[in-house]
């Protein structure tokens, strides 16, 4: 292992200029709403597969990395989250960039996404064989119970009361079961439309929900700017210096910091699960554990959620990496092209890559920090010219925005419907958000609803129509343990901790 | 009628949920689906509609208990936190309004011509009536369609009667 190692260093420091290109990339790719890095991956695969191997799979490593950051941009400055990932970025980051906060968030989300790059790296690096181990024992039943945690969200985050929150992730969950059944094949809830036989295209849904609807509320009010005559922000949270205060401010969460990087490395490794169940996952986490105090900052603009958000999304790519190297197994349509890559050049795909092609392997496991280096440099570039948008009239910024909104819409499929989904979804949103339905929470059913049912059914049947599946393995009876534990234990913990200060005092 | 009169707003989110519940049930049940399918969706179907009628309830009464000075705060709590600028309905209506008519005349006129006139519409609706600005930002917006979208990204957008951009 260590010449291998080393070997792989070698390659990769011949290779390096390859990153900053990848990461640059990938940051544009993720910053324009409806681009994903696996379609773009996609769409450069005759340049990945021309390049020699070592260069295309760092290439696409380092673009898959920068549109994992790049996404927060329009999240955080638009309310325009590209990915379904990015999507939990925007419930913190854009109210903050209301505030007039928009450099201080973006700082946070970059070094948030550098520190998630970092333990993806390092995690993918020395405990590949055991992640991959652990990662394949999650069956259906298992990814099942992993979705509820995002899910749950939906009960912890209910700002017009739980029955609105679970009654709008309820009717979430039912949207997302338009189009072909994900077991059976039948078609529901199309009325018939083509465009709907696959399923609800996500990605305007979610651009209308939040970006869109957002428009209509500024539009309603008449808004000229987001911050109010009379505001005064203080120095440090806006400009460079903003910049670098949310840089610092991320390193005052570490147990958000690691728990988001281990979520995202852990379902990261989970084929089929991928990025937006982990931030998903990640953000119900920082919320279970959250202060009472801080808890009702969720969705506010909390600098924890857009941590637990942008930590997780970039330490998903480490994960992702661990089944395609050790195993040949793709857990994401990105790996998926890189697994396209290996085996055009004949590199051995499974448990012996590491001993045949072992310093590529490698070179593209190192590579990972280095992207995180590039992704705090090219963010902190960017972040600079990005924050002024908040400081733009809004007059101007509304068909901007609304551009943007319907070209999110469409890029994904190339279909003027989904323009119009977008609209009608947007226009739901800003109803919703008149009359105190939570937004976010119908939007958590629309994205995970989807997988939800796949992998329920999955485990249903597998377990001849009986749910003694969910119960039986002991990974299964861990994580239902877990999920009572993340409702029950922070309660319990400060009821201890107080009933013990009120002893001792 | 009085009572939709003035509770119409309230009743929009969960009148549009039992409508698309309501037909998914409907679907389930006459159509030919296995029985997980149907079990799934019922699953989903019943508690939403069961939820919507409590928050409906709750809705109506919080307004109803709220008279005089309370139902500002009423207001408050029902998500209206700040009071909108004159005209705001319409300044929505007429965003949305341009948005569909964007997407319905985008195959006939392209995207150039079409985003052009959005974003001028959409200029108009916000009430910005320098026009010279106006005009720039209608410009720079169909000059990032053109070459970030198009160009650059390759998506499939309408050319319409502009044939030369095909190549």
């Amino acid at each position: 292992m260590p010449d291998a190692l080393f070997e792989g260093f070698q390659l990769f420091l011949a290779n390096i200029w390859i990153v900053p290109l990848g990461v640059l990339i990938g940051m544009f790719v993720g910053g324009m709403p409806g681009l994903t890095s696996s379609g773009t991956l996609a769409m450069l695969l005759p340049v990945l597969l021309v390049l020699p191997p070592e260069l295309g799979l760092l290439l696409g490593v380092s673009i898959y990395a920068g549109a994992e950051m790049g996404n927060s941009f329009p999240s955080v400055m638009l309310n325009i989250p590209g990915t379904a990932g990015g999507a939990v970025t925007a419930f913190d980051g854009f109210p903050l960039m209301k505030e007039g906060k928009a450099a201080w968030a973006l700082g946070i989300c970059i070094m948030a996404s550098v520190v998630g790059a970092l333990i993806g790296g390092l995690a993918s690096l020395t405990l590949s064989p055991q992640i991959a181990a652990i990662a394949l024992r999650f069956g259906p039943a298992e990814i099942c119970i992993v979705i509820l945690f995002g899910l749950a969200v939906i009960a912890q985050l209910s700002s017009g009361g739980l029955a609105k929150g679970l009654f709008a992730g309820f009717f979430g969950l039912l949207l997302a079961t338009t189009g072909t059944d994900p077991t059976f094949g039948t078609q529901r809830g199309t009325f018939d439309i083509v465009y709907l036989y696959d399923r609800l295209p996500i990605i305007a849904v979610l651009v209308g929900l939040l970006g869109f609807s957002e428009v209509l509320v500024y539009v309603e009010k008449g808004m000229t700017r987001l911050l109010k005559p009379g505001d005064e922000l203080p120095q440090h949270q806006i400009g460079l210096s903003g910049i670098f205060s949310g840089l610092k401010e991320t390193f005052k969460y570490p147990w958000e910091l690691l728990r988001g990087g281990a979520i995202g490395v852990g379902i990261g490794a989970m084929p089929g699960a991928g990025a937006s169940v982990a931030t998903f996952v990640s953000y119900q986490q920082a919320v279970a554990f959250a202060k009472p105090e801080r808890k009702a900052m969720f969705g506010k603009g909390a600098p924890e959620g857009l941590i637990a958000a942008d930590v997780t999304n970039n330490a998903v790519v480490g994960g992702a990496l661990v089944p395609l190297l050790t195993l040949g197994i793709p857990g994401s349509g990105s790996m998926a092209v890189l697994l396209v890559v290996m085996t055009y050049h004949g590199m051995y795909v499974g448990p012996r890559l590491f001993q045949f092609s072992g310093e590529i392997a490698y070179a593209v496991l190192i590579s990972q920090f280095f992207a995180a280096g590039f992704i705090l440099v090219i963010g902190i570039v960017l972040a600079f010219f990005a924050y002024r948008v908040a400081l733009l009239n809004l007059k101007m910024m509304v068909p901007i925005i609304s551009v943007f909104c319907l070209m999110g819409g469409f890029a994904r499929n190339n279909f003027l419907f989904d323009m119009g989904v977008m609209v009608a979804f947007g226009c739901l949103g800003y109803i919703m958000k008149k009359f105190n339905y939570p937004v976010v929470a119908m939007l958590l059913g629309v994205i995970l609803g989807r997988l939800f049912e796949r992998e329920f059914m999955r485990a249903w049947r597998i377990g001849l129509d009986s749910p003694e599946l969910f119960f039986t393995s002991v990974i299964a009876q861990l994580l239902w343990v877990l999920f009572i534990f993340t409702f029950v234990g922070p309660p319990l913990i400060r009821f201890i901790r107080r009933k013990m200060k009120g002893g001792a005092s | 009628m009085r009572f939709l009169r003035n509770y119409w707003g309230h009743l929009l989110v969960p009148g549009l949920a039992f409508a698309y519940g309501a037909f998914a049930l409907w679907e389930l049940t006459t159509g030919q689906f296995r029985e997980a399918t149907i079990i799934y969706t019922y699953v989903i179907a019943i508690p939403m509609l069961i939820l919507g009628v409590i928050s409906l309830v709750v809705d109506l009464r919080r307004r109803d208990a709220a008279t005089g000075s309370e139902e500002q705060e009423a207001g408050e709590r029902a998500g209206a936190e700040e009071p909108d600028a004159p005209g705001g309905a319409r300044r929505v209506f007429w965003v949305v309004a341009a948005s569909i008519v964007l997407i319905l005349v985008l195959p006939y006129v392209g995207y150039v011509i079409g985003f052009f006139l959005y974003v001028l519409a959409l200029l108009w609706a916000v009430e910005l009536r320098n026009w010279v600005a106006a005009f720039i930002i209608a410009v720079i917006m169909t000059a990032v369609v053109h070459f970030v979208f198009a160009g650059l990204l390759g998506q499939d957008l309408p050319i319409g009667p502009l044939t030369f951009l095909e190549s």
